[in-house]
């Protein structure tokens, strides 16, 4: 179920990412090593403080997408319930198996929990744009 | 600590950045690296630095072969022309990067951060953001942040590119003094042959990735080593296969044998000086420059014949610099020929 998270959700990180690293440009590292920065040190003190708004941005789209994965984790991961289903799986699973209430109070869940991620997008894009 | 490169060569694919390059920056000196872009003065630059790394040819500071050092332990202080601050930390933060790494005290980091900020003109502005500060600010924000680790060597990459005429002059002076100071051996690039001249005490013109020529500010000036020098360091006309300054030219009234006749196109006021643009015989066209006074006694006027006579006129044994290869004149050398001719054309 990880990896199949992991493969659809990934490149929305990368997406975001790139991006914002184009448009810092290398000269900020560049004055870094000059100021005898290792390149761990350069990494952690300015190319990631740099781009953590377009990283953090990048993460909450991948929980986005993921909290909706239906037809990749149901494919790969055996849909075995408790342990290798996401909430849309088990919406399913629940109203195929007539339990009305478990599944509609499984997708209100999964719309609030759309809801916070919608919040906290909005709230990094802002950042982002600062 | 003095710096010199040897025979640096650099191609970015098919074009030659360096070609075959050797500079000797004497201690304490301030040094430009003038040229037009694409002449390989920043790729030098960043060279030395080690920001770059050599196809073959050595980087010297203080007689020591960094060329297979690493930037971070050629100790070098660098300042790039779009200040290159990093956006996320205070002026503070910036500043005492360099301190932070090397694992300085906080008490300590903070003494040496205000001195710095008290030099570079900045107190008070410690708590800003560099989105906070003008582009002159930002600048000498990125100047005490070189400084701060205390460099053997500061490198500036046209540091005053990006900013308006106004803040640039007042920063020229303000580094010549700084320079003055500090004396710590100083490289700064630029394609502004004034800036060049005001602020450095050697100028090493690059052009097409060679060393064109180097020498003083005057040097260059009167003793040009082939046409691409006299002409990028100053105005210059051309008369047949000698080049003449515009204020090398004597305009007079009455003609004999060393004066060429001449029909007064244009007159341009500027200022205390006068641009006159003539039209020769055979429709070749040159400018004077006279002073105010000058164009009063020879009430000129357009449409007017005059007799022009060169003084100092040069010429360079058909040289060419935009010839890439032939004809490279060593650093220093003058030969190639500054023979003077008194008539010309």
């Amino acid at each position: 179920m990880v990896l199949a998270c992991i493969f659809v959700s990934v490149p929305f990180v990368v997406r975001e990412t790139v991006p914002v690293l184009q448009e810092i440009g290398t000269e900020q590292e560049q004055a870094a090593e000059t100021l005898g920065a290792s390149g761990w040190q350069t990494f952690w003190r300015v190319t990631l403080p740099a781009i953590r708004w377009g990283v953090a941005y990048g993460v909450v789209l991948c929980t986005a997408r993921v909290l909706g994965e239906f037809g990749a984790v149901s494919i790969v991961s055996g849909h075995i319930t408790g342990e290798t289903q996401t909430l849309p799986l088990f919406v399913e699973q629940q109203y195929q198996n007539f339990n009305l209430p478990g599944a509609f109070g499984a997708a209100v869940l999964l719309a609030l929990l759309a809801l916070v991620v919608l919040m906290a997008m909005n709230l990094l894009k802002r950042k982002e744009a600062a | 600590m003095g710096i010199s490169v040897e025979g640096a060569n650099k191609s970015f694919g098919d074009f030659q950045a360096l070609d075959d390059v050797s500079i000797e920056v004497p201690d304490g000196s301030l040094t430009a690296l003038l040229g037009p872009s694409g002449s390989g003065k920043s790729t030098l630059l960043r060279a030395i630095a080690g920001l770059e790394t050599l196809d073959t040819g050595r980087v010297l500071i203080d007689g020591e072969d960094v060329s297979r050092k690493p930037t971070q332990k050629r100790e070098v202080g660098f300042v790039f022309q779009h200040y290159a601050a990093f956006k996320h930390m205070t002026v503070y933060e910036n500043v005492g990067f360099g301190l932070k790494i090397r694992k300085w005290k906080k008490d300590k980091i903070r003494a040496r951060v205000d001195e710095l900020l008290n030099l570079v003109q900045l107190p008070g502005l410690a708590d800003r953001y560099p989105s906070q500060l003008s582009g002159g600010q930002r600048q000498r924000m990125a100047l005490a942040r070189a400084l701060a680790v205390q460099p053997q060597v500061l490198l500036l990459d046209e540091p005053f590119g990006a900013l308006d005429a106004k803040v640039r002059k007042d920063l020229r002076t303000w580094l010549r003094n700084l320079h003055e100071e500090m004396n710590v051996t100083t490289i700064f690039v630029t394609h502004d042959q004034e800036e060049a001249m005001d602020v450095a005490g050697q100028l090493v013109v690059m052009n097409q990735g060679r060393v064109e020529q180097s020498g003083s500010a005057g040097d260059l000036y009167e003793k040009p080593a082939n046409e691409f020098v006299m002409s990028f360091v100053g105005e210059v006309n051309r008369l047949g296969d000698h080049f003449v300054r515009p204020h090398d030219i004597e305009v007079v009234r009455d003609k004999d044998e060393s004066t060429e006749e001449a029909m007064v196109q244009r007159i341009v006021a500027l200022g205390f000086e006068i641009r006159v643009e003539f039209v020769l015989g055979d429709g070749t066209e040159v400018w004077a420059q006279l002073t105010r006074n000058e164009l009063q006694r020879l009430e000129l006027r357009e449409g007017q014949i005059a007799y022009l006579r060169p003084v100092h006129a040069k010429s360079f044994n058909g040289s060419s610099p935009s010839n890439p290869r032939g004809a490279s004149t060593p650093h220093g050398s003058t030969d190639g020929g500054d023979a003077e001719v008194t008539a010309a054309a």
